[in-house]
C-alpha cells in the first residue's frame, strides 16, 4: 500500500486503462472491479464464463452483443445483431473517461465522420456513429474472414500472396491520403481477410484529417501498436506525421507477412519504443533465405527511419509491388545497412525522441502525467551494495558481514525501478575504495558501505550510503539491536535506501523486502558459506569446481536439516546439484533428479518465488536443453527479480540458440548493465557480438574482459582474433598462439600448424571445437590429415583421415541425430574422397540440425556441408551456402572466407570473390 | 469452500446492509458503542485517501499526518453529518466535502495553534509505520483525483486482502495466488489448463475453483462498498463510479 500516485507500468490489455505501481495487484485495477459488476456476465446467476469471446453486456441499446471480436487500448470489438435492421454487424465500443469525456468525444466524432466519408471497396464501411451510456460506439460492415494477424499468426506467408496483399491495401490508403486521411494505425489486426481472401482496411480509430491540427489529437496521442508505429510518430511528433508515416506501417506489416515477426518488439512498450528509435531492423532474409532479395528491398525501404527516404507515396509501394510480381525490376534500391537511419538519428537524438515519446505515451489516455513523474527518473542511476566490514573479533563471523550485505543487497534488487548491481561485480571491492572509481566502472552514482561488528548477543551495524559523483554521504546509519533483530536491520536499511533515492516500490515489492530468509542465524551463515562456496566454483574448472559444488551441497542440507522452510537453500541446492550434472561430473539422471526435488520443496514453500522459477529455468536449460521451457521460466521469474543479471544471461543464451540475435544482444546488453564485471556474462556478449559480426562492439568487451582479468591469455587471444576475423588481418593474431579457438591454418605455414597440434595435445584433450561456437567437434587425427592435405601429402592426408572416420564413426553411432557429428563425418568422408557418403551425410546432418532448430548448430552443419562441397567439387552448391553463411550471424567470417584453405577449391570463381567482396570491411565514412 | 456459504449474499440483502459501517452510523443518531466502533473501522480504512489529499493540497508529511489524525478526531467528536444527505448518503463524497471544509478553515486559523494530540482515539503513527515510502505528492492530479483515486484503490485492497486471508486460512494460498491472477480477465493471462498443470489439479477443478473465487470476490467486494454507502440500491452505482475513476 503507498500513496498517491506511482509510475505506470504498462496499458490494461482489456481497456487500456493504465496500470500503475501503486496498485493493489499488477493487474488492471479498474478490470478487476468490473468483475464485480453484476451486469458483466449475469454473475451470480452460477453461468460459467469460459473463454475470452464473450460481451461485456448482452444488450447495447440497439444492438444485441454476440461475440467479442477484438480488444485494444482503444476499446472492444463485438460482432453484433443490429435488431432494428436484423442484419449482423462489427460494434466497436470505447469506454471513456470521466474526466475526459468532452475531448474524447470530439476527437471520436472527428475520426468517425472523417472514416465514415471514405467509399472504397476495400475500406469497411462505417453505418452508425453514436454515443450511449458514457460509451462511444460504432458499427461496421462485420468482415467475415477476420483480422490479418489471426490468419497468419506466427508463421510468413506464401511471398506473392503477402505482396499482392500490400499491393491492394497500398492502393487503398492511396485513396485515402488523396482525401487527406491517414490511417496511422496500420497494423495486422486492422487489415481484415474476407472469404474471398481479398484485403480491406478498417479501424481509424486513429484516422485524422491531414488538414486539421486537432488540439484533441495531440494531447490525446493514443499511438496504436508501437511493434508498427513510425519512428516519427512513436517519437511523439504529431506534426511530422504524413503519408510517410503509413507507408511505414505498410512495410511494417508487409515484414511480418514475409518473416512472421514485426519489425521491432520488445519486452514492453517502452522497450519496443527504444527499439524502433535506435535500431534497424533486421533483414527479412535473415528470419528466412527463401525471401526474394527485392522484395526484402521493398521492405526495408518502406522503414526507412528517414520519412524521405521512404517511397514518396503509398501509390509507389504498390506500384513496385507490382512491379515485382510482374517479374519486372522493382525501382527501391538497396542501401547499405549501417547507412540507414543514421542522418535521420543525428537530426534527432535518440534521448530526445524518447522523451518526446514517453510524454506521448503518458499522455495516451487522458492521463497526463508530468514530467517529474514519468521522465525524471529517481535520484540514482543506480546502487552497488559493497562488502560490509567484518570488525567482529572472531574470525569465524566474517560470512556474518557478507550475510548481512547479502541480503541487503538481494531486498533492494527486488525493486523494479532501481538499478541494483548484481553480486559478482560488487564482492571485487572489499576492503575500502575510491568510491568515484568504483561509480564510473560500475555506472552507478551510490554506493552503500557498511560494517558488522557482532559480539556475543549483539550486533552493531553501520551503514552509510555515498554519492559517488560528489563523494559525499547522502545517508548514514547506526544499528545497535540485539543479533536475533539482525533481519529487521537488514530490511531496515533497505527502506531507507530505497526512501532517500526516491525510488518507487510498489505494493508487492515493500512484502517482497520485508521477507526474512530464515529465522535461525546458524542457517543463515551456512547458507552464506555456500554461496560464496557456489560462487568460487563458477571460476574454476575440473576436480576443484566438482568439490566446491559437493562441498556447498553438504552445507546446504545442514542448513535445510535446521530450517525446512528456507527457500533460497533450496534453490541453491537444486543449483549444486544442476550444475554437476552440467558440468558432466556427474552426469546421472539420479543428480537431476535431486535438483527437481530440491526445487519441488521450493515451490511447496512458495509458488510465486522468482526465485524458485530461476532455479526451475537453471534446471530446464542445463539438465535437459529444454529452451522454450527455460524461457517461460525466466520470464517468469523476471517480474519479482527484475535486478538478476543471470536472468538476462540465461535469456540471451537461449535467444541465440533460437536465432533471436537483437534480443540476444538486448538482453546480454541489460545483463552487463546489471553486472558489468561478470567475466561470464562479458563472455557470452562478446561471443554474441563476434558472431554477429559487431566487430566494434566486441572489441570494446573484450578490452573490458582484459582489464577484469589481466592475466587470462583467452581474452587477449579473442580481442587479437578480432582483426583476424573483420580484416583478414593475422598480425595481432600472430602474438598470441595455443587456445583450441584459434588453431586455424589460415597462413599455410608448415610450422604454425604443427604449433596448433602440439597446443591441442598440451591441452590433454582428444578433440577440439571445430570453429569455436559450440556445435561441431574434429579429432586430433583429423587435424593431421587436414595439415596433411594443406602441405599436398595425399598419402599421408589418407592414412590420418582413415584413422579419424574410424573414430567419428564411433562419435556417430553413440549420438545418431546430432547432425554437427554427422556433418564432421561427412567431411572426413570428403577428405578421403568418397563423394558420394560426403554429400549424403551432409545433407542429413542439415535435416538434423537446421538452422530453425537450433541457429548456432545449424550454422556449423551449414559451414560444414559448404566445405564438404567444395572439397567434392560440387562448386554450385558450395557457393549457394556460402552465399545464406555471408549474411547469417555465425556464418562465415570476412578473415575466415578470406584465409581458410578449406574454400581454396572455390577461389578464383567470379561468384567466390562477390561473397568475399561482400563481407570486406566497409571503409568508414563510405557508403 | 465453506465461506461460500457465509456473510452476505451477492447483493448484499437489506437485512445484513444494516450493519454495514456506515449505515450503521447514520441510523445511531448519536453515540452508541456499535456506532464508534464502526466510525473507528472507516477512519482506519480510509484514511489514506484523506491524507494523499492533504499531501497534494501541499503540506508537508508531518503537517499531513496531523491534518489527517485531527479531522479523524474532529469527526469523531463532532459527528457532523449534515453534509451526508447533500452528498447522497455516500461516505466517500461526504468525506471529501468535509475535509475541504476542515482544511478551509485550518489555513484561516492562525498557523500557531497548536493541535491537541490527547484526544486522539485511533493512532495514525502506528499505521504510517507499515507504509513508509510513495507518499510523495503527484503533481500531474488534483487532489480530488488523487482522493478518488486512492479511494478506489483502497476498496480494492481490502477486498483482495480479506479474499487472501480466506484462502490462506484455508490453507488455499497457492490456489488463490495463481486464481488471483485470472480476475481482472485481461488478454494474455495463464490459462486455467495451465494453472491446473501447474497446481496438479485437473482443469475441471480449476475452473470451479475459480467460479467459487470470483463469486466470493464479488460478495466481499459489494459488502466493502456497501460500508460506504447508505442504501443498498447504491452499491452498484458506486462501483461504477471508481472503475471510471480508475480508467480516467
Amino acid at each position: 500500500m503507498n500513496g498517491a500516485g506511482s509510475e505506470v507500468t504498462r496499458v490494461c490489455r482489456k481497456c487500456g486503462a493504465k496500470i500503475l505501481a501503486d496498485g493493489p495487484t499488477e493487474y488492471c485495477s479498474a478490470c478487476l472491479l468490473e468483475t464485480g459488476l453484476n451486469l458483466l456476465t449475469g454473475a451470480g446467476d452460477g453461468q460459467e464464463r469460459d473463454s475470452a469471446a464473450r460481451p461485456i453486456f448482452s444488450e447495447f441499446g440497439d444492438y444485441e452483443l454476440l461475440e467479442e471480436i477484438g480488444r485494444g487500448g482503444q476499446g472492444t470489438v463485438y460482432r453484433a445483431r443490429q435488431k432494428s435492421l436484423n442484419r449482423t454487424v462489427a460494434l466497436k465500443l470505447i469506454a471513456l473517461g470521466h474526466w475526459a469525456t468532452e475531448t474524447h468525444l470530439k476527437r471520436f466524432r472527428r475520426e468517425a465522420e472523417a472514416a465514415a466519408s471514405l467509399e472504397h471497396p476495400r475500406i469497411v464501411p462505417i453505418y452508425e456513429i453514436g454515443e450511449r451510456d458514457g460509451t462511444c460506439y460504432f458499427s461496421m460492415k462485420l468482415a467475415e474472414g477476420g483480422p490479418l494477424d489471426q490468419l497468419v499468426g506466427r508463421e510468413p506467408l506464401n511471398l506473392r500472396r503477402a505482396a499482392e496483399i500490400i499491393a491492394k491495401v497500398a492502393r487503398t490508403v492511396h485513396y485515402a491520403h488523396e482525401r487527406g486521411i491517414l490511417h496511422r494505425d496500420i497494423k495486422p489486426g486492422n487489415v481484415l481477410i474476407d472469404g474471398e481472401g481479398e484485403p480491406s482496411l478498417t479501424d481509424f480509430g486513429l484516422v485524422r484529417l491531414v488538414e486539421t491540427e486537432s488540439t484533441v489529437t495531440r494531447t490525446m496521442e493514443v499511438l496504436g501498436t508501437p511493434s508498427y508505429m513510425a519512428p516519427e510518430q512513436a517519437a511523439g511528433k504529431t506534426a511530422e506525421l504524413t503519408s510517410a508515416t503509413d507507408v511505414y506501417g505498410l512495410g511494417a506489416v508487409f515484414y511480418q507477412l514475409l518473416t512472421g515477426h514485426p519489425p521491432f518488439a520488445g519486452g514492453t512498450t517502452y522497450e519496443t519504443i527504444r527499439l524502433v528509435l535506435e535500431s534497424e531492423p533486421r533483414s527479412p532474409r535473415l528470419w528466412n533465405s527463401k525471401i526474394d532479395r527485392d522484395l526484402s528491398t521493398i521492405c526495408l525501404k518502406c522503414l526507412e527511419k528517414d520519412p524521405k527516404r521512404r517511397y514518396s507515396s503509398a501509390l509507389a509501394l504498390a506500384e513496385d509491388l507490382e512491379r515485382w510480381l510482374k517479374h519486372e525490376p522493382i525501382q527501391a534500391r538497396r542501401t547499405g545497412l549501417f547507412a540507414r537511419g543514421r542522418k535521420w538519428v543525428r537530426r534527432n537524438p535518440t534521448s530526445t525522441l524518447l522523451a518526446a515519446s514517453l510524454v506521448a505515451l503518458a499522455a495516451a489516455a487522458g492521463w497526463i502525467v508530468s514530467k517529474s513523474e514519468f521522465l525524471h527518473h529517481p535520484l540514482t542511476t543506480g546502487i552497488a551494495v559493497l562488502p560490509f566490514e567484518n570488525l567482529s573479533d572472531e574470525k569465524e563471523h566474517a560470512f556474518f558481514a557478507d550475510g548481512v550485505q547479502d541480503d541487503i543487497l538481494i531486498k533492494l534488487a527486488k525493486i523494479a525501478d532501481l538499478k541494483v548491481i548484481s553480486r559478482t561485480s560488487v564482492m571485487q571491492y572489499r576492503g575500502k575504495q575510491d568510491v568515484r572509481q568504483i561509480g564510473n566502472v560500475l555506472r552507478v552514482s551510490h554506493v552503500l558501505e557498511g560494517t558488522v561488528r557482532r559480539s556475543g548477543g549483539k550486533v552493531h551495524v553501520n551503514a552509510q550510503l555515498v554519492d559517488t559523483r560528489t563523494d559525499a554521504d547522502v545517508w548514514a546509519e547506526e544499528y545497535d539491536r540485539d543479533l536475533n533483530e539482525v533481519f529487521a536491520v537488514e530490511t531496515e536499511v533497505a527502506q531507507s535506501i530505497a526512501n532517500r533515492l526516491r525510488a518507487r516500490v510498489s505494493a508487492r515489492e515493500k512484502v517482497a523486502m520485508l521477507e526474512r530468509p530464515t529465522k535461525d542465524l546458524v542457517v543463515y551463515d551456512l547458507y552464506v558459506r555456500a554461496k560464496s562456496v557456489i560462487d568460487k566454483a563458477a571460476y574454476e574448472s575440473g576436480k576443484e569446481q566438482g568439490k566446491d559444488y559437493f562441498q556447498a551441497i553438504e552445507l546446504l542440507n545442514q542448513a535445510i536439516a535446521r530450517d525446512s522452510a528456507f527457500l533460497l537453500a533450496y534453490c541453491r541446492l537444486a543449483e549444486a546439484h544442476d550444475q554437476l550434472y552440467f558440468i558432466r561430473f556427474d552426469h546421472t539422471p539420479s543428480r537431476l533428479d535431486l535438483a527437481k526435488s530440491a526445487i519441488d520443496s521450493a515451490f511447496r514453500l512458495k509458488p510465486d518465488s522468482g526465485e524458485a522459477h530461476l532455479a526451475l529455468a537453471a534446471h530446464l536449460y542445463h539438465g535437459y536443453l529444454d529452451y522454450n521451457h527455460a524461457r517461460d521460466e525466466l520470464a517468469i521469474a523476471a517480474r519479482t527479480l527484475p535486478n538478476n543479471a543471470r536472468i538476462f544471461e540465461w535469456s540471451g543464451l537461449i535467444d541465440r540458440r533460437q536465432n533471436r540475435w537483437h534480443d540476444a544482444v538486448r538482453d546480454f546488453e541489460h545483463a552487463m548493465e546489471l553486472d558489468p564485471r561478470n567475466v561470464t556474462i562479458l563472455l557470452g556478449a562478446a561471443v554474441t557480438y563476434e558472431l554477429m559480426r559487431e566487430y566494434k562492439k566486441e572489441r570494446e568487451v573484450c578490452d573490458r574482459l582484459v582489464a577484469i582479468e589481466p592475466n587470462n591469455i583467452d581474452h587477449r587471444a579473442r580481442r587479437a582474433c578480432i582483426d583476424l576475423d573483420e580484416r583478414a588481418d593475422t598480425r595481432a593474431a600472430h602474438s598470441i598462439v595455443g587456445t583450441g579457438r584459434h588453431l586455424r591454418f589460415y597462413e599455410r605455414v608448415d610450422a604454425a600448424a604443427d604449433r596448433a597440434l602440439a597446443a591441442l595435445e598440451a591441452q590433454g584433450e582428444d578433440t577440439v571445437d571445430a570453429r569455436g561456437i559450440g556445435g561441431a567437434r574434429v579429432s586430433r587425427a583429423y587435424l593431421e590429415g587436414l595439415v596433411a592435405r594443406m602441405k599436398g601429402d595425399a598419402a599421408g592426408a589418407q592414412a590420418a583421415f582413415t584413422v579419424a572416420r574410424a573414430q567419428q564413426e564411433e562419435v556417430v553411432r553413440a549420438q545418431r541425430d546430432y547432425g554437427p557429428a554427422l556433418c564432421v563425418l561427412g567431411l572426413i568422408d570428403a577428405g578421403l574422397g568418397r563423394k558420394e557418403e560426403a554429400l549424403r551425410e551432409g545433407r542429413r546432418a542439415l535435416e538434423l540440425a537446421p538452422i530453425a532448430k537450433d541457429s548456432l548448430d545449424g550454422a556449423d552443419v551449414l559451414y560444414f556441408y559448404a566445405v564438404i562441397c567444395a572439397w567434392t567439387g560440387e562448386l554450385d552448391l558450395a557457393i549457394e551456402q556460402l552465399e545464406t553463411l555471408a549474411k547469417i550471424p555465425a556464418g562465415v567470417p570476412y578473415g575466415d572466407i578470406r584465409l581458410n584453405p578449406y574454400w581454396d577449391p572455390l577461389r578464383g570463381d567470379p561468384r567466390f570473390d562477390k561473397i568475399v567482396a561482400s563481407l570486406a570491411p566497409k571503409e568508414v565514412g563510405s557508403n | 469452500m465453506n465461506h461460500s456459504a457465509s456473510g452476505l449474499g451477492a447483493d448484499a440483502g437489506a437485512a445484513t446492509f444494516a450493519t454495514t459501517h456506515w449505515s450503521v452510523v447514520l441510523t445511531a443518531q448519536g453515540r452508541s458503542p456499535a456506532a464508534d466502533a464502526a466510525l473507528e473501522a472507516l477512519c482506519r480504512t480510509y484514511w489514506l485517501p484523506l491524507y494523499a489529499f492533504i499531501r497534494r493540497e501541499g503540506y508537508s508529511v508531518e503537517e499531513a499526518k496531523d491534518l489527517t489524525q485531527e479531522f479523524f478526531a474532529r469527526w469523531l467528536e463532532r459527528r457532523d453529518f449534515d453534509a451526508v444527505r447533500r452528498e447522497k448518503g455516500r461516505l466517500r463524497s461526504y468525506l471529501l466535502v468535509s475535509l475541504k471544509h476542515f482544511l478551509a478553515n485550518e489555513r484561516n486559523r492562525a498557523a500557531a495553534i497548536k493541535r491537541g494530540r490527547g484526544q486522539q482515539s485511533i493512532s495514525l503513527d502506528e499505521i504510517f509505520a507499515e507504509h513508509r515510502f510513495d507518499l510523495e505528492p503527484v503533481e500531474s492530479l488534483t487532489a480530488d483525483q488523487i482522493y478518488e483515486r486512492r479511494w478506489a484503490l483502497t476498496v480494492l485492497e481490502q477486498v483482495l486482502a480479506r479474499l487472501g486471508d480466506e484462502y490462506r486460512g484455508a490453507g488455499k494460498a497457492a490456489l488463490f495466488a495463481r486464481l488471483k491472477e485470472l480476475l481482472a480477465d485481461e488478454p494474455g493471462r495463464p490459462s486455467q489448463a495451465a494453472i491446473a498443470r501447474e497446481l496438479g489439479m485437473t482443469e475441471n477443478a480449476v475452473k470451479q475453483a475459480f467460479h467459487r473465487l470470483r463469486e466470493r470476490y464479488r460478495q466481499i467486494l459489494r459488502e466493502q462498498i456497501a460500508h460506504t454507502v447508505a442504501t443498498p440500491a447504491e452499491i452498484e452505482d458506486e462501483l461504477r463510479h471508481l472503475i471510471t475513476v480508475l480508467r480516467a
